[in-house]
């Protein structure tokens, strides 16, 4: 496989350096066409996001001529940044890939935003015409791992930041967020966030309380949700399915005895309430308040997103087996089409030798009926299929582990004729007509 | 042969499907596998039913086989095809495994008996089969919930959260259940009793204890819906109840319903 890979990601380059090694979008085409018509490269991808910058090609181009390009359309310097490089080959390279896309290799482990990333890429690189074949037979792949794994594996799934963990622990207790009553105490940047994103869960009715009015009702008003102040808030607390409170408080805001006031009316209801504020501002007992309530501190919260962090990592596992099986799939794809034609020619070269000794056997018979000479073609041409059963087995095998040697040893033993010579005489075989 | 086959393959996908709940990936085996053991012993309950002339459900152990059947079934189209649901086989297929295995060290003993269903007997055993899996079912979906609950209480999430539903999900689900089982059973009280006024024979009486036992279980999901509707009950207790009324109802089968 003639496939590399040089580039740098968040792992190996910091900022500063990735962002001087970005290809311009503007330029991405004209650098593209420079690299083939300059080298013997086949063909080129370039995928450029704001964590990495990899340069995939396809052909005899060896790693010096790619940097020296990249130097040349980027700010980037060969001498200065070569330990930010990784370089990668053959089935190394492509592995890489398809880590990539699956999300293996991103910040967040399991992201999807990437597999939208190298769909981009490839496209644009078919778009320009600078992606060959085999560079559009591994994208394709690489985009079927990425899909695979997130289908078939939980990578992408659990939230890994506090607001998001907030959202997906309500959805986990009350199914759809719809038809709830969301009270958010505070208005500031943490009470912002978690708003917007059970906003954007689909929360039915957002209620934003707090001391100011005026930056609760402007909050509120981002979220289409009520606005009250805190003088008021057992009230709010009664209609509440979930409580999100990030406000600055020295002493609790809500307590035992209010959640117990507030709340004595349904004891069996469900209702989570979130305390992102430091100094807590939820008394750890409002859990005993009722008989379904829940009380979950920044503590709780980091704990949840750890353990989605290892799920994610144990899901990772499965991603990787997914992964290989996929390379193994594009050496398989790859050998055949290396081989293909190889395969094509000794077919074509065992069907001419057969034809001519049956007409050669046909013309020392008596004529034969159209039964019999069937007959004939049929057992003639099941003995060539069988001969060459295990040969073309082993060409399919030698080109999915890159044994060229031994291919081109098949070549000369079977004294097979070049691709043109091949075509030319597959014109010349003078179609047979029973007798 | 094709009770052990079965019995074989639910004790696999029983803990294939516990072990799925851990590992995602290994719910596909169990399923298959439980596949497998299901066509087995519907098979062999088809041979039965030749045997006795009609559905074998008038024995306890002929009506155990059919109850595990059905709980395997419901375990498997739930892996199959139930979303959300697909980690209910890991409590529905150990109850399927443990009922079958009771069942055939019963099996060893009993004797087939002929079937003569038909009429109200039909609609009174077909019903009360129905509300006792579905009365399981509502047991099992409170189990699952205490699981989930017990979970977000401790605020050690591990398995239970990430695989079952929400929990106020599976509340209403098992109330529903419980409605829907609370129906079949009147239906086959109903049924029983014109069974019994039907018949011309003088030693069955229309108060006897299974009838006393049958109108308490009755009573019991009765209250439990009117606690929910009415008193506001919901989560944890009420799936602990559910739980505690299965039993009520399994004693009923096990034990006074042989009286």
């Amino acid at each position: 496989m003639r496939i590399q890979v040089a580039g740098m990601n968040h792992v190996t380059a910091p900022l500063a350096v990735r962002e001087r090694a970005a290809f311009a979008p503007d330029r991405m085409a004209a650098a593209s066409q420079a690299l083939l018509s300059t080298t013997a490269a086949d063909g080129v991808v370039i995928l450029s996001t704001c964590n990495r910058t990899e340069v995939y090609v396809d052909g005899n181009c060896t790693l010096g001529e790619i940097l020296t390009w990249w130097q040349e359309w980027t700010d980037f310097e060969r001498t200065e940044h070569a330990d930010a490089l990784y370089w990668y080959q053959g089935d190394e390279a492509v592995r890489h890939l398809f880590r990539v896309s699956a999300g293996l290799d991103s910040v967040i482990l399991g992201e999807t935003e990437i597999l939208g990333q190298v769909k981009h890429a490839y496209q644009a690189a078919g778009a320009l015409g600078t992606c060959s074949g085999p560079l559009h037979r591994t994208l394709q792949r690489a985009l079927k791992a990425g899909k695979r794994v997130r289908t078939e594996t939980g990578i992408g799934q659990n939230a890994l930041s506090v607001g998001h963990v907030a959202v997906e622990l309500a959805e986990r207790v009350f199914g759809s967020l719809r038809g709830l009553t969301v009270v958010v105490i505070g208005a500031g940047q943490v009470a912002e966030l978690v708003t917007r994103h059970l906003h954007d869960a689909g929360v039915g009715r957002i209620a934003v309380v707090n001391r100011t009015l005026a930056h609760a009702a402007r909050l509120a008003e981002r979220v289409s949700g009520s606005a009250g102040t805190l003088d008021r808030l057992p009230d709010w607390l009664a209609t509440a399915d979930v409580v999100v409170s990030a406000i600055t408080s020295e002493s609790a805001l809500i307590t035992r005895a209010m959640a117990e006031r507030t709340f004595g009316g349904d004891q069996h209801r469900l209702r989570f309430l979130f305390d992102l504020s430091v100094p807590r501002s939820v008394a750890p007992d409002v859990s005993r308040a009722g008989h379904e309530v829940f009380v979950y501190d920044l503590d709780d919260i980091e704990a949840v997103v750890a353990r989605n962090r290892r799920q994610r990592v144990h899901e990772g596992q499965y991603a990787e087996r997914i992964v290989t099986e996929e390379v193994e799939r594009l050496q398989e794809d790859l050998g055949s089409l290396q081989v293909g034609p190889i395969i094509q020619r000794l077919n074509d070269r065992a069907e001419a030798i057969r034809a001519q000794e049956m007409a050669r056997a046909l013309a020392k018979l008596a004529p034969l009926d159209v039964h019999q000479h069937e007959v004939l073609e049929q057992a003639t041409r099941l003995i060539i299929k069988k001969l060459l059963n295990d040969p073309v087995t082993s060409l399919r095998h030698w080109a999915r582990v890159g044994d060229q040697g031994r291919i081109d040893m098949v070549q000369e033993l079977f004294a097979l004729p070049s691709e043109a010579q091949s075509a030319a005489a597959r014109v010349k075989i003078p179609a047979e007509s029973p007798r | 042969m094709l009770k052990g086959v079965s019995l074989a393959a639910y004790l696999a996908a029983s803990i294939l499907a516990v072990w799925a709940l851990y590992r995602p990936q290994c719910g596909i085996w169990a399923r298959w596998i439980l596949a497998g053991g299901w066509v087995a012993q519907s098979w062999w309950l088809v041979r039965l039913g030749e045997q006795v002339d009609g559905l074998p459900v008038l024995t306890l152990p002929a009506w155990l086989a059919v109850l595990a059947w059905l709980v395997a079934g419901f375990a498997l189209l739930t892996m199959a095809y139930g979303r959300r649901y697909r980690s209910m086989g890991g409590f529905l297929l150990p109850v399927a495994f443990v009922l079958w295995s009771i069942d055939l060290g019963l099996l060893s003993r009993a004797r087939p008996t002929m079937s003569n269903l038909h009429g109200w007997l039909l609609v009174h055993i077909g019903s009360a089969t129905a509300a006792v899996v579905v009365f399981l079912l509502a047991a099992v979906v409170g189990l699952m919930y205490t699981e989930k609950e017990r979970e977000l209480r401790h605020k050690s999430v591990e398995v239970f959260y990430y695989r079952l539903p929400a929990l106020q999900e599976m509340d209403r689900l098992s109330a529903l259940l419980a409605a829907i089982g609370l129906l079949l059973w009147l239906l086959a009280i109903g049924a029983g009793w014109m069974v019994v006024s039907s018949s011309r024979s003088t030693t069955v009486s229309l108060f006897n204890v299974t009838a006393l036992w049958a109108l308490i279980t009755a009573g019991a999901y009765a209250t439990y819906l009117a606690m929910r509707q009415f008193g506001g009950w919901r989560g944890r207790r009420a799936a602990v109840l559910l739980m505690t009324l299965f039993m009520v109802v399994a004693v009923n089968f096990m034990t006074i319903g042989r009286l």
